[in-house]
């Protein structure tokens, strides 16, 4: 305390402006702790401090501050004293020769070239203990509220510290905590550490699950009576317990067969087990058709007689029990057992028509099935289904509620019934219930399944390229060669050693690698083989959904939310965590990484085809609410663009798949981040809140970093990530700070209380909120990359892989785009004064800009960038414009654009695919024509559409801009519109003359021969590319119509907020 | 009493389904912050205002060096962060602590982000200038 008054009175005395500074903390000091004012400050402040002493002094016993004083005062002393300490150490070190050496820290530089003072090591764990330690702070509150917020708080935390648990595994397992072995203090020691920080992490997660599921089921009020009917005892006998358990204990269950009891069966089992699987001892062996599966059944026998007599645990003999079963095996390990592959072959090794033809009568058996299905069940529930929404919807407010009313004594059966009805009847129904009413509806899903049921007995021709590779393996002979040997010098007994030290293992996964990466398929079959067929995934992604709904199911109001609102965002984000989780496992047990790549990638792709269905879905009985206390909004609008955004995401995540099979390094997190990216674009489009707007750009500008960095060797992609980290978190900030401005305004950053707040004209300071709807402006410009914002697009987008660049193009733009139209439609309409004339002149300069730009490029990534610039000054002319007409004209001038630039991309990358690997400049795509000569008509097909060529719906996105912009009698920026059309003519019509007339002058380098799957994409996207041209014409116009569907029902959310000033009550009660 | 809450948020409208609700009905903590009157709140903007602005600054001045620039962007998130605790504290407003508290998250995930980008390009590159990124372009 002394020491206390001693520091306090120093500063105060040393600085004679302090009081005056600390003037308004003091008063209210004073008054609190004496009860009367401080006298005023005639003598210059020295009667102030001397109250304010007096204060101090009479307050340290228990008052506010008396805490914080002592924490400041602590603060001090550490200061002082670790100065001091430093000080005495460093003389003592300053002697030391290291110190002196060129890097003071005591190591030598490591990587001579580069001369680094400090491993590379110290950075990362630096970096994972930022993100470890950071995740606290949410800790914190929760501690202090755990009373107040009670148990769904909890269940919260629990998710929270969850994922945190996944994401430590995950470092673990990709080897970020492996410390070199020269600064390591044992090895021992570092495993254990790991190893037991681990189990805390899965004990912290699994406790409260535990407690809260075991607790109220023992203690449940409804058990208690019944025991109490049951077995009359003397509550006050402290040996009725086990009394009880007594009267138990001899009460013959199994009644008079006790070979029946599971004990029994269990050794029968464990007999039945004991015969060998395979080897010379099984009975029927089944002939092999080709020779590894020969080679590995014998070697696994080999293996198997030494192994059954050492390993003849419980456990293993139940699972061999389990395994032996043939229609588990058919379902689980359909790939691994021999039998099956004639059956596979059938499909596999079939023509294409042949192909072809089991595809379409598969989907006619499908279709016919669900028909019939949904027949029945017309048939059968048909009263229920007249008003079946309703029902359903009761069904489920009633379990809700009575969660809700039974939380302290729900029970675990009851509440995995429920779970499990709610989920896996929901999917189901829908079907069914849908399909009924709208056949086309059916088709689609009919189509849908067939896809799945075609994928999940296996893509590509994986059978022939093995029998080619066993040749390889039977020349080489390397592992018999090995064994052989030490078999000669009396065997080793690998059993006893740890897998880890097996003498093939890193030998058999460096051919494995090699063969996977020349061949794209794996032979050696991984988990991933097995559970990224569909079905398996969609059960196990459920499966994830349930650890999330089960922490939110008690809460009533957001069950329904988030079953049936939020579903597919939580289908998204359960797979991302299971893409982690499997992929975290895979690496833990040394599986193939670029295997584990591919095979992730092609699971993200069937979930993403999942969640498109999930959006299908939705807009079928979508609601116009506002979900999760106000957060997301929830309109048939959204629904559709979120639908829109999925499908672009789909396409990304398919064109991803060359990149990630072909690329040197093993690209395990790239579907992970991708996936990431997709489900917050998602959530961005239906965000209802600045700062849920803030955070979902934030998060994908983050995942982004990541993603343009994959192809870390090439040094462009180093630059374009840090420059586009610079600008991006310079927009971020510029974002959440307007956030902050306009929140400092009017107390709230929700877009329907903002739209009150402007439309009410009420007292709001006008300069705060002005520069807030700037910022917020300028920064989402940035995203979108339009006209005072745009420079650092073309850079990024040259620097970036293709499939990253073609992220940024279409489902990025569209997202941002789409979520900007409505901020300014719903939160700012009272401030449209402000932010029309920012717009316009935004059209005006990317329509010029990204015009004369394009003119002149010669590269193709960065003349896409400067033509999507000016495409993107017609869509901001729309904004401009601000009437009905020019809200549809936006959303059909939106998807026509995705419909346009997809194609074009998706030319570009299937020509890199085939074979053009530094297809980097236009002038490259010399000579085209002649090569593909219909491929190129597809092009052609796109760009006139692009220009904007009569027939095609080109012509109609930019006509309706115009016409709505000269109805709004925005003559300038109409003209400018025109002008730059005619100009953007110019540059496409020179591409099209470059590859349509010139010859080829410079040998493009051709990539490595494509896979089997591989040429069986190719095939699919080829033909769909070569009809495109004769379809052109007629096709393209048919996407026309579904975009001026969409753009009804889309708009429709927006137009409201236009003609009038009607308070929207929407999202405002919440 | 002399310090009264003066000023009244226009908008404040209570949520009664957020997570916060039980903390919100009780008040505990929001009766333990200092009371912060309409003429300091103005100072506390330009507090938070300056540190947006300082942090834009030196983003713009020190372009050329990638670390500097990360912590001038961790001082515009902290003059962010600095004014949702005190408007929120003035507006008697829970949720705008818990917007700073995700702002803070964010912001270390950014940084974090950051961190490994400048590991890499000082890993390969061996430097952090920006002026000499200039294989992009042209």
């Amino acid at each position: 305390m002394l020491l206390l008054g001693f520091i306090t009175h120093f500063i105060m005395c040393l600085n004679p402006y302090l009081p005056l500074w600390l003037s308004p903390v003091a008063f209210e000091f004073v008054e609190r702790t004496t009860g009367d004012l401080p006298a005023t400050m005639t003598d210059g402040g020295s009667t102030i401090i001397s109250q304010v002493w007096a204060a101090m002094i009479s307050s340290l016993q228990m008052q506010t501050y008396s805490g914080l004083l002592a924490f400041a005062a602590l603060a001090v002393f550490l200061c002082i004293a670790l100065a001091g300490l430093a000080y005495v150490f460093s003389l003592a070190a300053s002697q030391d020769t290291e110190k002196r050496s060129e890097y003071e820290c005591g190591f030598a530089p490591f990587d001579s070239a580069t001369r680094h003072p400090f491993e590379v090591h110290f950075y990362v764990v630096g970096i994972l203990f930022l993100i470890f330690d950071v995740e606290i702070a949410l800790l914190f509150p929760w501690v202090l509220t755990v009373e107040a917020s009670g148990v769904f708080s909890y269940l919260m935390m629990f998710q929270f510290v969850y994922i945190l648990a996944v994401g430590f595994h995950y470092e673990w397992k990709r080897g970020a905590l492996i410390w070199p072995a020269r600064y390591s203090p044992s090895r021992l020691t570092v495993a254990s550490a790991k190893w037991f920080s681990f189990l805390l992490l899965i004990f912290v997660t699994d406790l409260p699950v535990e407690l809260l599921l075991l607790a109220p089921a023992v203690g449940s009020d409804v058990k208690k009576e019944k025991e109490k009917d049951t077995i009359d005892e003397d509550p006050a006998d402290a040996g009725a317990k086990f009394k009880r358990i007594e009267k138990y204990k001899y009460t013959p269950i199994y009644g008079p067969h006790p070979e029946n009891s599971p004990y029994h069966i269990f050794w029968a089992a464990r007999e039945d087990a004991c015969r060998p699987v395979f080897g010379p001892l099984a009975k029927q062996r089944p002939p092999h058709l080709d020779v590894v599966q020969n080679l590995e059944q014998t070697r696994r026998d080999h293996d198997w007689q030494r192994h059954h007599l050492l390993q003849q645990t419980e456990v293993t003999v139940f699972l061999r029990s389990y395994a032996r079963r043939r229609w588990l095996r058919r379902l689980w390990w359909t790939r691994r057992a021999p039998y099956n592959d004639k059956k596979r072959l059938m499909l596999k090794n079939a023509p294409i028509w042949k192909r072809v033809f089991i595809y379409l009568a598969l989907f006619v058996l499908v279709f016919l099935v669900l028909l019939a299905l949904s027949l029945v069940w017309e048939a059968i529930a048909g009263d229920f289904h007249k008003n079946g929404k309703r029902a359903f919807f009761a069904l489920l407010v009633k379990i809700q509620n009575h969660f809700s009313t039974t939380l302290p004594t729900f029970n675990q059966w009851e509440r995995i019934t429920q779970i499990t009805f709610s989920l896996l009847m929901m999917g189901p129904w829908f079907v069914v219930r849908y399909a009924i009413t709208h056949w086309e509806s059916l088709a689609a899903v009919a189509l849908i399944y067939t896809r799945l049921i075609t994928f999940a007995f296996g893509r590509g021709s994986r059978a022939k390229v093995r029998r080619l590779w066993a040749v390889k393996w039977k020349r080489d002979k390397w592992f018999w060669d090995w064994e052989d040997w030490i078999a000669s010098r009396g065997g080793v007994e690998w059993e006893k050693i740890p897998s880890k030290f097996h003498p093939d293992k890193g030998r058999r996964d460096e051919q494995h690698d090699e063969y996977v990466m020349y061949t794209g398929a794996t032979n050696r079959r991984t988990w991933m083989d097995n559970w990224s067929s569909p079905f398996m995934f969609a059960l196990l992604s459920v499966d994830e959904a349930n650890y999330f709904l089960s922490a939110l199911y008690p809460v009533a109001n957001y069950g329904r939310e988030l079953l049936v609102a939020l579903l597919p965002e939580l289908v998204l984000m359960a797979m991302v965590i299971y893409l982690i989780k499997v992929v975290g496992i895979e690496l833990g047990r040394g599986r193939l990484k670029k295997a584990l790549a591919i095979e992730s990638l092609a699971a993200a792709q069937e979930g993403m085809v999942f969640v498109v269905w999930l959006y299908l879905l939705q807009i079928h009985f979508v609601e116009t609410t506002a979900v999760l206390s106000g957060y997301f909004f929830w309109t048939s609008g959204i629904i559709v663009s979120k639908f829109f955004v999925a499908v672009t995401s789909l396409f990304i995540t398919c064109a991803s798949e060359n990149f990630v099979r072909h690329n040197v390094r093993h690209l395990l997190e790239y579907p992970i981040m991708l996936l990431l990216a997709i489900l917050l674009l998602l959530c961005l489009v239906g965000a209802n809140n600045l700062i849920t707007m803030f955070l979902c750009i934030g998060g994908f500008s983050i995942c982004l970093y990541v993603l343009i960095l994959f192809d870390v060797y090439a040094r462009i992609t180093r630059e374009a990530a840090m420059k586009y980290f610079y600008l991006s978190a310079m927009s971020a900030g510029l974002i959440i700070f307007g956030t902050f401005l306009l929140y400092s305004a009017t107390g709230t950053s929700m877009f329907s209380d903002l739209r009150w707040a402007f439309l009410s004209r009420a007292d709001i300071n006008p300069i705060t909120s002005s520069i807030g709807l700037a910022f917020i402006i300028l920064g989402l410009f940035f995203k979108l990359s339009a006209f005072p914002a745009h420079l650092w697009a073309v850079e990024v987008y040259e620097g970036s892989p293709a499939p990253v660049m073609a992220f940024f193009l279409l489902p990025i733009k569209m997202a941002v785009l789409l979520v900007f139209v409505r901020a300014l439609n719903t939160a700012f309409i009272g401030l449209a004064y402000l932010w029309l004339p920012c717009v316009s002149i935004a059209c005006a300069g990317s329509l010029l800009w990204g015009a004369f730009a394009a003119l002149y490029e010669r590269k193709i990534s960065r003349f896409l960038g400067y033509a999507s610039i000016n495409q993107l000054g017609y869509l901001l002319l729309n904004i401009a414009c601000d009437t009905d007409e020019a809200m549809r004209a936006l959303y059909i001038y939106l998807l026509l654009y995705v419909i346009m630039s997809g194609g074009f991309l998706f030319v570009y990358m299937h020509a890199r695919r085939k074979g053009r690997l530094g297809l980097l400049y236009i002038s490259d795509f010399r000579g085209f024509a002649v090569q593909e000569r219909v491929l190129s008509w597809s092009l052609t097909v796109f760009l006139f559409s692009s220009v904007g060529i009569p027939p095609l719906v080109g012509f109609h996105a930019k006509y309706i801009v115009l016409v709505a912009a000269m109805q709004k009698e925005l003559f300038l920026l109409a003209g400018i519109g025109i002008a730059v059309g005619l100009l953007s003519a110019y540059y496409y019509l020179q591409f099209v003359t470059s590859f349509q007339f010139e010859e080829q002058n410079r040998v493009i380098p051709a990539r490595c021969a494509l896979s089997e799957d591989e040429r069986l994409t190719v095939s699919y996207v080829e033909a769909a590319l070569w009809i495109s041209p004769f379809l052109g014409p007629t096709i393209l116009p048919v996407f026309q119509v579904i975009a001026e569907a969409a753009s009804v029902c889309a708009a429709a959310d927006v137009a409201p907020a236009i003609g009038g000033v009607t308070v929207s009550t929407a999202g405002s009660d919440m | 009493m002399l310090n009264t809450l003066q000023l009244q948020p226009i908008f404040l409208t209570p949520k009664p389904n957020s997570a916060c609700v039980n903390l919100a009905s009780n008040q505990t903590f929001l009766d333990m912050a200092p009371i912060i009157e309409q003429e300091y709140l103005h100072s506390w903007l330009t507090v938070s205002f300056s540190l947006f602005l300082i942090g834009l600054a030196g983003m713009v001045y020190n372009w050329k060096n990638f670390l500097i620039t990360m912590m001038c962007i961790e001082i515009m998130y902290l003059g962010t962060i600095t004014g949702f605790i005190l408007y929120g504290i003035a507006f008697r407003d829970v949720t705008a602590a818990i917007y700073a508290l995700l702002i803070l998250i964010f912001a270390a995930c950014e940084s974090a982000v950051g961190l490994g980008l400048l590991v890499v390009a000082r890993t390969y590159e061996d430097t952090l200038e920006m002026s000499r990124f200039v294989l992009l372009g042209g």
